[in-house]
């Protein structure tokens, strides 16, 4: 400051020109820098999901009928080659569970804990480095997990709940069709090495059962209420964008009526099944059956298998069999 | 010719410049005329759009270059281009005192100057959060805005036996008030708002701290008599020691001088160091800083413009959560980006040809105030026309063509509703379906079907009611607008569907 007052040398005076020449040019070029740069704010590239499906297990299925529960998964999980032909030591694994409302599990609208405790310890026992599990439900995330019992079951086992954040949706490329683009709970999926979904089957007042192919909805995020539009391209979908490493279908108990909520005793009724699978639409078809109703009512089975994604008839898979008690 | 002279003939030929490309720009004249030249001459909105979206958009690097010039001339802009600057600078003719006295101690440095440096920092720290307040107090944004939105309709409305169509605008009496009163702040100090308040002298005050051509004044020459203080328009203290940062280059002081003691030069020149002999002057100031501005200033701008941000912004939750009234003008960009350019000039107002265009006022909570939204109302988008997104300054909206409008779901503004109990069809047994016969899409939106009504003397008689195909309709308003029940209208046009967010869509399929 007070320059004005100082005797200014020519040699001064030409010190004085270049700093104000080289912030002119510093002014200019920043503003040349930015000019006109991405007219349009640039999107980055939606991410994309890995596959966790595990090479040669392809059209596997198994059913474990039993009146005692606990047994059930591990037996039917044997159905298909035990654990540890899916799970690896060190591997991470994330659980994908139905925990869509915040009730408790006698309802039948979230997937029993006993179940999903029994998982988690098989996956230890095949040598899992950690085991998350996961939903985005339709109520508070908190209040899903503690009132369905899932919360204790599976601190219990020794698994850890991700109870989604906004941080953890990103733009993912769901599928070339009706869905493109969407908010998908990203991290989790991101994380894991193996995924296995523990759906609970249940009645859909919309899209008739809510299954396996339907319990991926619990990774989507933004505003999905506008899949009503057409759940059945949007769950035949889904079923493709997923590609888990094993589906466990928790029919121990069955929600018959008033799905997918439920809410009285009279909705539910004794399933007494687990059924172990790598082929999505085989499951679905065989927990439709379960719920006694008729396949052509789920109109998504159908179209996921046109697709080319499993197979309805699962009956007729080389990998099927029925443990029994 | 003095300097004075030559100053005031850049600042008429300046004005008239300003008022010649917004009275094309209300005739949309848009593609013939550069209309956005002063908004772009404003270093302000170029830089907080680079803080905010990290793009300076289109002509706006003319407001860079006239920064990069302030480094070598000072804040020539002020006091020779500056619409609001010559408003000002002719407001404070109208209490101009009488006695000498009086005028030497107006034109004193005051610490109130400091003032514009914290609203530039707040608006600065704001913009990094994405939040653009400087629209609200630049200096081109407001006088753009004042004329758009008060002085356009009042001319408008005068010349109405020739011009059809009266404009109207939202919010005049708070855009008009915050003028008259910056204005009327010429009673107290001539030029205060350009001194004391304006953000872009600031940014432009920043720039200046040591131009290289500046007003020296000889000290050895000088008589001390105070005139060039007297006629001052900054109050930099060019009698004692100058203030490069305060000098808005009137030149008053250079013409005024009985002794030629003040030239407006480089440094280069040898001059006397006499900064002892000040003792003659009174209410000297210490040696004051050319930005004044110290460690608590920075801290508490920062903290009043992290708190502004949550404020006007997080707590709202306004870029997650649609808000039916935020209907923006087709090209716009997603609400996140759109807010974090909009400077609030009112140049997508003035272009309009349908008025459909308004300052928002509540709708858009006070973020958002004078933001343009669509008020449909008050007119309705035109299908055919984009002169809205040919003029924003900053690409809030983005410039779009006809073509792009048609065919790339840029006119998907919102979805229309009808409103079946207020409808004369449907509630009342009456035909009408103006509302099919104004809308502009091919097919049309709106269809009708065909509905039995039971008259009160039990006649059933069967009429067409008006259905919207919410996948055709772009939300343009023309049905809301024609709509026989004037005051809430039977069909309204609400924000969701519109093509600017995908959580704000309707349909799960869109047309593409």
């Amino acid at each position: 400051m007070d320059q004005e007052n100082k005797k200014v040398s020519r040699r001064d005076f030409l010190k004085q020109v270049l700093k104000a020449s080289a912030a002119g040019v510093v002014t200019l070029g920043t503003g040349l820098f930015f000019w006109n740069r991405n007219p349009v704010p640039h999107k980055t590239p939606p991410l994309t999901i890995q596959r966790f499906d595990v090479p040669e297990t392809a059209g596997l299925m198994a059913v474990a009928r039993d009146a005692n529960v606990s047994t059930l998964v591990r037996r039917a999980i044997d159905g298909v080659g035990g654990i540890s032909r899916f799970i690896e030591k060190g591997d991470k694994v994330l659980l994908k569970v139905n925990c869509a409302f915040a009730r408790p599990a006698w309802m039948g609208a979230t997937t029993s804990p006993e179940v999903v405790g029994e998982v988690i310890r098989l996956c230890y026992q095949a040598g899992a480095s950690s085991v998350r599990v996961t939903d985005f439900p339709i109520n508070d995330p908190d209040s899903c997990f503690t009132k369905s019992g899932l919360k204790k079951a599976i601190k219990d086992a020794g698994g850890e709940i991700i109870l989604p954040t906004p941080a953890d949706f990103r733009r993912v490329q769901v599928s070339q069709g009706v869905i493109g683009v969407w908010e998908t709970l990203h991290t989790p999926l991101g994380w894991c090495d193996k995924l296995i979904g523990i759906p609970t089957a249940k009645t859909h007042n919309l899209c008739g059962a809510s299954l396996s192919m339907k319990n991926w909805y619990g990774f989507i995020g933004g505003s999905r209420s506008r899949f009503h539009q057409d759940i059945h391209h949007v769950v035949a979908e889904l079923g493709a964008f997923i590609t888990p490493t094993l589906v466990i279908l928790d029919a121990t108990r069955l929600l018959v009526r008033n799905g997918p909520t439920g809410g009285s005793a009279g909705d539910v009724t004794p399933g007494n099944t687990v059924v172990a699978s790598t082929d999505q639409v085989a499951v679905d078809s065989f927990g439709t059956e379960l719920l006694g109703l008729n396949i052509d009512t789920v109109e998504y089975i159908r179209i996921a298998e046109q697709n080319g994604l499993g197979q309805s008839d699962y009956k007729s898979l080389v990998g099927y069999r029925e443990v029994s008690a | 010719m003095t300097y004075k002279r030559i100053r005031q003939v850049y600042q008429i030929v300046f004005f008239s410049l300003f008022v010649f490309l917004l009275t094309v720009a209300t005739m949309g004249l848009v593609d013939r005329f550069h209309t956005n030249l002063f908004l772009d001459m404003s270093a302000l909105s170029g830089v907080a759009t680079i803080i905010s979206q990290h793009n300076l958009a289109g002509g706006m690097i003319i407001g860079i270059v006239i920064l990069a010039m302030t480094l070598f001339l000072g804040r020539f802009f002020c006091g020779w281009i500056c619409p609001m600057g010559t408003c000002q600078q002719a407001a404070s003719h109208l209490a101009k005192p009488s006695t000498s006295k009086e005028r030497y101690v107006r034109n004193t440095y005051s610490r109130l100057q400091k003032i514009k440096y914290l609203i530039l920092l707040i608006f600065l720290v704001c913009a990094v959060f994405g939040v653009i307040l400087s629209g609200y107090l630049d200096p081109i944004s407001l006088i753009t805005r004042v004329s758009v939105t008060i002085v356009h309709p009042i001319l408008n409305l005068l010349a109405n036996r020739i011009v059809s169509q009266t404009v109207a605008f939202d919010v005049t009496a708070l855009t008009g008030a915050i003028f008259i009163a910056v204005t009327l702040l010429n009673l107290f100090q001539p030029r205060f708002w350009c001194r004391t308040l304006c953000p872009l002298g600031a940014l432009l005050g920043v720039f200046s701290r040591k131009p290289v051509l500046r007003m020296v004044r000889d000290e050895e020459k000088c008589i001390h008599c105070g005139l060039c203080r007297q006629h001052c328009q900054g109050a930099c203290e060019i009698d004692k020691n100058l203030i490069p940062a305060e000098c808005v280059m009137c030149m008053n002081c250079i013409d005024i001088c009985p002794v030629r003691a003040i030239e407006f030069t480089s440094t280069l020149r040898p001059q006397k160091s006499t900064s002892s002999t000040d003792s003659t002057l009174e209410n000297s100031p210490d040696m004051v800083p050319t930005v004044p501005l110290n460690r608590r200033d920075f801290l508490l701008s920062g903290i009043v413009a992290i708190f502004s941000v949550g404020v006007l912004r997080n707590l709202k939750n306004v870029l997650t959560r649609g808000y039916e009234k935020r209907i923006r003008p087709p090209g716009a960009l997603p609400e996140g980006d759109f807010l974090a350019r909009c400077v609030r000039c009112g140049q997508c107002m003035t272009v309009c040809p349908t008025n459909v265009i308004q300052p928002a006022k509540t709708e858009t909570d006070l973020e958002g105030l004078w933001t343009p939204i669509l008020n449909m109302n008050s007119g309705y988008c035109d299908y055919d026309c984009t002169h809205c997104s040919q003029v924003c300054p900053t690409h809030a909206i983005r410039p779009i063509t006809i073509e792009e409008k048609h065919q790339k779901g840029f006119a998907k503004i919102g979805t229309a509703f009808v409103d079946q109990s207020r409808c004369l069809p449907w509630s009342f047994g009456k035909t009408c379906l103006v509302c099919q016969e104004v809308c502009p899409v091919s097919p049309k939106a709106i269809f009708h079907q065909i509905r039995s009504f039971q008259t009160r003397d039990g006649q059933t008689i069967e009429l067409h009611v008006p259905v919207i195909d919410s996948l055709a309709c772009i939300g343009c308003g023309a049905c809301q607008y024609n709509c026989p029940v004037q005051d809430l209208p039977a069909i309204r046009v609400t924000s969701i569907g519109e093509y600017r967010s995908p959580d704000r869509k309707l349909n799960l399929r869109n047309p593409t």
